[in-house]
């Protein structure tokens, strides 16, 4: 059994595993930040800490994250990132058989994709150092 | 257990005290130990140096158990015993057995640091009886660690460890990450007082408008009596009312002024505190870097003897926990290339076991540590060539550099005395890394050598790398950072065409230029006429970066930007304005790197700038003044005008930073805490290199006897507050042409 947390994003409908969330907020102001890799769409001050800002193509494909926007924290690890969110539709129950596939759409239609807040983070700190050993090259 | 039993009767403050006192005692025997067994000479301990050391250990073993330390006490029993079979002769005496006495003896040494820390201990214990078994059987402590030869001397630790963490006294183990959340919510209480004290400028502006108001009524008021006599009567009367809700007012807003101060002073108090809390002695660094020092003496065959000195010396343990590689590169270098084989040393006539000489003290809000080696020193010819075989500088280049450049080239990527790679200096970072490092953390690395008789490296830290002063300017509306220990100067630049100029001649030098919105992806400014610029020294490299609008120097507390971000080059961590928003700290590092590629530029096919200052010469001017809000004015003002603006809070702090760095000019409060005005004005005239420093002096205290004293003392203006620009510029502008 898995807690999971049901956001809205635009008409569409994702989920994070609630293990994941440690915070649904509104984001201050987004710093941008030059030469960082794409998945970063800026920083943000969080209760005093820094805190970046994912953009995830899948869901932001549609138009970047604006100060203002409401916003889950994630945190993996230590390393904390924010994901935009439109607003928080739900919180439910899956069942282990649901695990990883997506859960059905209460509302019927089509499943609900999870998403992998582990696999987020790591993704884009590769990206960050791939960037960091580009630079260091001639 | 009559030790332990008797120790019961201690109350916890006495126990705490007791144990403080043998730890400082059992510190000390540990570092005779290990002297004595870096001096024994490989073949033969003699009878008198294994006494010593018996008598040594046995009076630790004594002294931790009377504190109710009984698994110190069992350890240093164990110890003992083994230099009574060296004595007796069952245990042969050889310099690897040395080398595996003083891991033991280093073991210990952690031991007796974590009696608090039940798991820790017992952890220790353990190891310390591997060690020692590997001792006994003959055996290499190193790769795999046998098991333990010999159970624990006494099999009872575990109960020991609970009693020990019972009778510790109250000693809190605090998450790091706790004290950092902390510290981000005292950054928060910063940033809420910020906007208080803005809201109450705006209520100070009202009761002035307020106030012009009631005058203009007064004086709409004053024709009218005669037409409407009534009218007038009762406008008069709501005049009145307004006039005290006025004066009201003027009183609320003067008794917040007054709470906001309180609200300050109680933020820098906590701030404070917490840094405080952060705090450790570099006792801790200085003994893992000797262990290390030792592995790697052994692992060249070189026989080194470490002294350590200032060990109380504290600071932020995080910058205790980054420093370690960057000296453990400079030990590993003095090793390599520094000392002597031993042969070498005794022709020289030196004494055969090289020394490295370890120190740390603090200096105002600076800590320094030296690491100074007895060896062959650097060859500044041998630079010269590596430099120029290196293909790092031309002929002509390193033919000219000065003693002083060579020295500072060691620092430069790719280049060493030593041509061939070495399996010792070569491992994990260069000099280059050390220095870039300690850039990153706000502080700086110097060299010193002389040939034949040995090197010293200087580093400068900053007691914490919380709080630290940077200049601030403006960038595609993006406000950027950059550490102001490296600013030499903001200035404007000035091109013959409206193209953006990759050079800028400054006095007697040409400096590489970055377009930093060329960088950062900001749209690069449409003629090059006019733009601000800030020229920074970086590790004896210069360049300048042009901006939109300079700001000023700030106080800024450090961030992290955490590990989705912290591998990006550009940036060496981030700070929150006081409206909340997060500005990004340039690294300085990497702004050189931008500017210095590998091969050097070719100037002469460049096209120039020069620089226009709208105050020639404008230099470094300190502003002494307890108020945060007049600091920040007079640097608005200050760095306007071209001034690279330093800012002390009080005059202690101001005396420290005149000793420190050369200033064009003093602008100074009277009244501040610590050290007021007046003192500062009087240490800094009785001090001969600081007697002819331009001196101006600020105060609301304006009365006769004030200016006359400050005159006396040696001020050579008076400026009455509230500081204008002008006035303050003008006074400036006097007295330093």
């Amino acid at each position: 059994m898995k807690n999971v947390i049901v956001f809205a994003h635009g008409a569409a409908r994702y989920a994070i595993e609630l293990r994941w969330v440690r915070e649904v907020s509104t984001l201050g102001h987004i710093t941008p930040v030059p030469r960082s890799q794409e998945e970063i769409a800026g920083v943000v001050n969080f209760h005093g800490a820094i805190v970046p800002v994912l953009k995830i193509a899948s869901l932001d494909g549609d138009r970047p994250a604006r100060t203002g926007d409401a916003a889950v924290l994630i945190e993996v690890e230590g390393a904390r990132a924010a994901i935009r969110i439109d607003n928080v539709h739900s919180v439910c129950t899956l069942d282990d058989a649901e695990d990883g596939l997506g859960l059905a759409n209460p509302a019927g239609g089509d499943s609900i994709p999870l998403l992998d807040p582990p696999a987020l983070i790591r993704d884009a700190i590769a990206a960050s150092q791939r960037l960091s050993t580009a630079s260091a090259m001639p | 257990m009559s030790a332990d039993d008797s120790h019961d009767g201690f109350d916890a403050e006495e126990a705490k005290m007791l144990r403080s006192f043998f730890r400082d005692e059992a510190h000390d025997h540990l570092e005779g130990i290990t002297r004595r067994l870096l001096h024994a000479s490989k073949a033969t301990l003699d009878a008198a140096a294994v006494a010593e050391l018996m008598r040594a250990t046995h009076t630790l073993k004594g002294s931790a158990a009377t504190v109710g330390l009984q698994t110190v006490s069992d350890c240093a029993h164990a110890i003992e015993d083994t230099f009574q079979h060296i004595r007796s002769g069952e245990v042969p005496w050889t310099g690897a057995i040395a080398d595996q006495l003083i891991e033991v003896v280093d073991t210990l040494r952690d031991i007796v640091d974590a009696t608090e820390d039940r798991e820790k201990s017992h952890n220790l214990v353990e190891q310390l009886m591997r060690q020692m078994g590997a001792i006994s059987s003959g055996a290499m402590p190193e790769p795999a660690p046998a098991p333990p030869a010999k159970p624990p001397p006494r099999a009872e630790p575990k109960r020991r460890a609970t009693r020990e963490t019972e009778q510790q006294p109250q000693v809190l183990r605090i998450d790091a990450g706790r004290i950092d959340r902390l510290m981000n919510s005292v950054g928060e209480l910063v940033f809420d007082r910020t906007r208080i004290e803005r809201g109450m400028g705006d209520m100070r502006r009202l009761v002035r408008d307020l106030s012009k108001t009631r005058q203009s009524l007064r004086d709409e008021l004053e024709p009218t009596r005669g037409a409407a006599p009534e009218i007038a009567e009762r406008l008069t009367e709501l005049e009145g009312e307004l006039a005290q809700h006025i004066a009201q007012l003027a009183r609320s807003t003067s008794s917040l002024v007054e709470d906001a101060e309180a609200l300050r002073q109680t933020t820098v108090a906590i701030q404070k505190g917490l840094t405080a809390v952060r705090m450790a002695s570099v006792r801790k660094l200085f003994e893992r870097l000797g262990k290390s020092l030792r592995a790697i003496a052994r692992a060249a065959g070189k026989r080194v003897e470490l002294y350590t000195s200032g060990e109380d010396t504290e600071f932020d343990k995080l910058v205790g926990d980054q420093v370690f590689d960057p000296l453990l590169q400079i030990l590993r270098n003095a090793i390599a290339h520094g000392i002597e084989d031993e042969d070498e040393r005794e022709a020289l006539g030196k004494p055969p076991t090289g020394q490295i000489r370890m120190s740390a003290r603090q200096e105002a809000e600076a800590v320094f540590i030296q690491v100074q080696d007895d060896g062959m020193g650097i060859d500044p010819g041998a630079l010269r060539q590596r430099a120029i075989d290196s293909g790092a500088w031309t002929q002509e280049r390193a033919s000219t550099a000065t003693e002083d450049e060579l020295l500072r080239a060691i620092f430069e990527p790719g280049l060493s005395t030593r041509a061939e790679t070495d399996s010792l200096a070569g491992r994990g970072v260069g000099l280059d890394a050390v220095r870039d490092t300690i850039a990153r953390l706000g502080g700086d690395v110097t060299v010193a050598s002389t040939r034949g008789q040995g090197t010293t490296f200087t580093l400068q830290l900053p007691i914490t790398t919380a709080i630290s002063q940077a200049l601030l300017f403006k960038i595609h509306g993006s406000v950027y950072a950059v550490p102001n220990v490296h600013v030499v100067e903001t200035s404007f630049i000035e091109a013959s065409s409206p193209v953006m100029p990759r050079h800028l001649r400054r006095a007697d030098e040409i400096v590489p230029l970055v377009v930093l919105q060329e960088v950062l992806g900001a749209p690069t400014p449409t003629d090059a006429r006019r733009v601000p610029a800030v020229v920074i020294d970086y590790a004896g490299k210069r360049l300048a970066v042009t901006c939109d609008r300079v700001i000023g120097p700030r106080e800024i507390v450090v961030k992290s930007l955490g590990p989705l971000l912290s591998a990006l080059p550009l940036f060496a961590g981030g700070t929150i304005s006081g409206s909340g928003k997060v500005q990004l700290i340039l690294d300085t590092a990497a702004l050189v790197r931008l500017a210095h590629p590998e091969t050097p530029p070719q100037p002469s096919t460049d096209r120039f700038s020069k620089v226009v200052d709208p105050r020639p010469d404008a230099g470094r001017v300190l502003v002494a003044d307890d108020s945060r809000a007049v600091r920040e004015t007079l640097s608005r003002m200050l760095a306007g005008a071209g001034f690279v603006v330093d800012l002390a809070e009080n005059g202690a702090r101001a005396l420290e930073m005149l000793s420190e760095t050369p200033y064009a000019a003093l602008v100074t409060d009277i009244e501040m805490p610590k050290l007021d005005g007046f003192g500062l004005l009087e240490k800094i005239r009785a001090d001969a290199s600081l007697s002819k420093l331009p001196a101006i002096v600020i105060s609301s205290r304006t009365a006769r006897a004030n200016r006359d004293r400050a005159k006396m003392l040696g001020a050579t203006r008076f400026i009455p507050k509230p500081v204008t620009r002008k006035k303050l510029l003008s006074a400036l502008k006097e007295i330093v042409d």
